[in-house]
């Protein structure tokens, strides 16, 4: 096991390097130079060189690299183009809302994905299988962008029952959770029913029925806990996708967390915060990867055997 | 049911191709007059604020959706197919390079690399094609490679190789044939998540930008509109879902055919 955990960790420390190049350099691939942008066209050629040098970019793309993840690595992040405050700061002030919005979505997908999967499951070929399996297909590909306009006007506008933006008591989170848990809990559905179906097809669900036990008890000991275990892997992944889609929910919601600040700062482009918005949310999603596979393996020893 | 997909897609690529023939109006036609119109008779889906007709728009916006997937996978397929072969035969150390630089790609949450991109390069159409397939090739990469490493130790390649095969001809004759179906399939889902990338991006202002209407920019204008006009979040919104569902099932579809073919 704790072979298994030092191999991941070093894959992902490269691949966290790899991440913090291309988000680097996704940058370095604007056209222009970005000295125009903060200082206008008007600037004289002395303030422009003067500036340049203040930001490092008179050095060359590998020192300039070296520079960026060293700085990275102790927490700076940069100034603000136009602000001027530290983007770090900016940062850690919007982060917690991001992720609150993000782990309530993936909780609200669970609470109704997991029991509808289990259900649908030993529903298998009914009425109501069949129902959820077409909704969830639906489910599956309906993206924020529609489903958050929607869920505003009809709840918030038409009924009044939430907020139709902002972040401003505990009522607000529910729409743009929704609207991102609509899509995952489709995705979770499925692989929750898809699992299910398959450990109610082993041996040892006859023999648990043949011991005697309550459904209850087979259902939710014997069967959920087997079925869980692929369903943690995806919901791993999935948190990629919820943590772009809070990107588009927040501007729908006004929801003040990394994806406002991204979007603004691409208004106004103020690269230091593109550049370090992209940057925290992707080495998330790499850290949230490493979880999943220390927790998949935790769950499944064949998994750490086949890999190490 | 069964055959939704074929449907579906073969009905989107109707509307995308006779988008001037269907559309009973100027798309981008300024009314005043007529701002926010419900939907009636002369005007299915309403109007929205410049006047324009929405129906229209959606017609045409089918168009940009389709151009956009259509280059973004075929770009794609073609650089996964050409970069996982070379893993996948090139010996260990390239098979080990092209793979970390894959790694890191597909590490990449991918809509926030397009969308990054999009932005540093500025919204264009070009642009747009550009960040979509330089996120999206590495998923195509993986599995091409491992395919070939499947393939490649088969008896019939081995054969032409003994018999003077250079790489080429064992790529093209040999093992490329196999990795058809497989990619078609592949090519069929990666179509709905490049229309739902599209309109993610169209949506927040970095989409192919221009004149032409888009799904994602309607669904954006609309957002401002909800209490007057639901309507106009309403239709593109659906034809969005409409096209996802379609080119998901036609790949199920196809993915079936090719498990049965294998079978039997």
């Amino acid at each position: 096991m704790f072979k298994f955990i030092i191999q991941r960790s070093v894959v992902t420390l490269f691949t966290a390097i790899g991440v913090s190049f291309l988000s680097f350099f996704v940058i370095y691939a604007i056209p222009g130079d970005p000295v125009d942008v903060i200082l206008g066209d008007m600037a004289s050629a002395l303030d422009k060189a003067q500036l340049r040098k203040e930001l490092g970019l008179d050095l060359s793309i590998f020192l300039q690299f070296k520079e960026f993840i060293l700085k990275t690595f102790t927490g700076d992040l940069g100034t603000s183009y136009f602000s001027g405050r530290s983007v770090s700061h900016l940062i850690l002030e919007r982060l917690p809302a991001t992720l609150s919005l993000g782990f309530f979505a993936m909780l609200m997908a669970m609470a109704f994905a997991i029991p509808l999967g289990v259900y649908s499951a030993v529903m298998k070929g009914k009425a109501q299988d069949r129902i959820m399996s077409l909704s969830s297909m639906i489910l599956m590909s309906l993206p924020v962008f529609y489903s958050g306009p929607i869920l505003i006007w009809f709840l918030a506008l038409k009924l009044g029952a939430f907020p139709a933006g902002g972040r401003d008591g505990a009522l607000s989170i529910f729409l743009p959770a929704l609207s991102l848990a609509l899509p995952l809990g489709a995705i979770l559905f499925r692989m929750t029913r898809a699992s299910m179906l398959e450990v109610l097809s082993k041996d040892y669900m006859t023999s648990a029925w043949a011991k005697g036990c309550s459904w209850p008890q087979i259902y939710m000991v014997h069967g959920l806990k087997n079925a869980l275990i692929p369903v943690i892997t995806i919901l791993g992944l999935q948190f990629g996708t919820v943590l772009t889609g809070t990107v588009i929910t927040e501007t729908i919601f006004n929801w003040p967390g990394l994806g406002t600040l991204l979007f603004e700062a691409i208004g106004e482009r103020d690269y230091p915060i593109v550049q370090a918005c992209v940057l925290v949310t992707a080495l998330v999603y790499v850290g949230i990867n490493f979880i999943t596979d220390i927790l998949y393996s935790l769950a499944q020893p064949k998994m750490r055997e086949m890999s190490s | 049911m069964k055959n939704f997909g074929y449907w579906g897609v073969s009905l989107l690529l109707f509307i995308a191709i006779f988008a001037p023939f269907l559309s009973p109006f100027d798309p981008n036609a300024i009314d005043l007059k007529n701002q926010y119109l419900w939907p009636s008779l002369n005007h299915l889906m309403g109007t929205d604020a410049n006047g324009s007709d929405v129906f229209s728009q959606i017609l045409y916006g089918a168009r940009i959706s389709l151009i956009v997937a259509l280059s973004v996978v075929s770009m794609t397929t073609l650089i996964g197919l050409l970069v996982g072969s070379l893993a996948g035969l090139g010996g260990k150390s390239i098979d080990f390079l092209v793979m970390r630089v894959v790694d890191v790609v597909y590490a990449f949450p991918g809509f926030l690399l397009a969308l990054a991109l999009v932005a540093a390069l500025g919204p264009s159409l070009k642009n747009l094609i550009l960040a979509m397939t330089l996120t999206g090739w590495a998923g195509v990469c993986r599995l091409v490679r491992g395919e070939v490493q499947n393939i490649k130790d088969n008896e019939y390649v081995h054969a032409a190789q003994a018999l003077g095969a250079g790489v080429w001809r064992k790529l093209v004759v040999h093992i490329w044939p196999n990795l058809i179906g497989i990619l078609v399939v592949q090519a069929s889902f990666a179509m709905a998540g490049a229309i739902m990338v599209e309109s993610g991006l169209s949506f927040l202002g970095l989409g192919a930008g221009g004149e032409m209407p888009s799904w994602g920019k309607l669904l954006s204008d609309g957002k401002n509109d909800l209490l007057e006009a639901p309507y106009i979040s309403f239709f593109p919104g659906l034809l969005i879902v409409f096209c996802v569902v379609s080119f998901n099932s036609l790949g199920e579809a196809l993915r079936l055919k090719i498990v049965k073919g294998k079978v039997t």
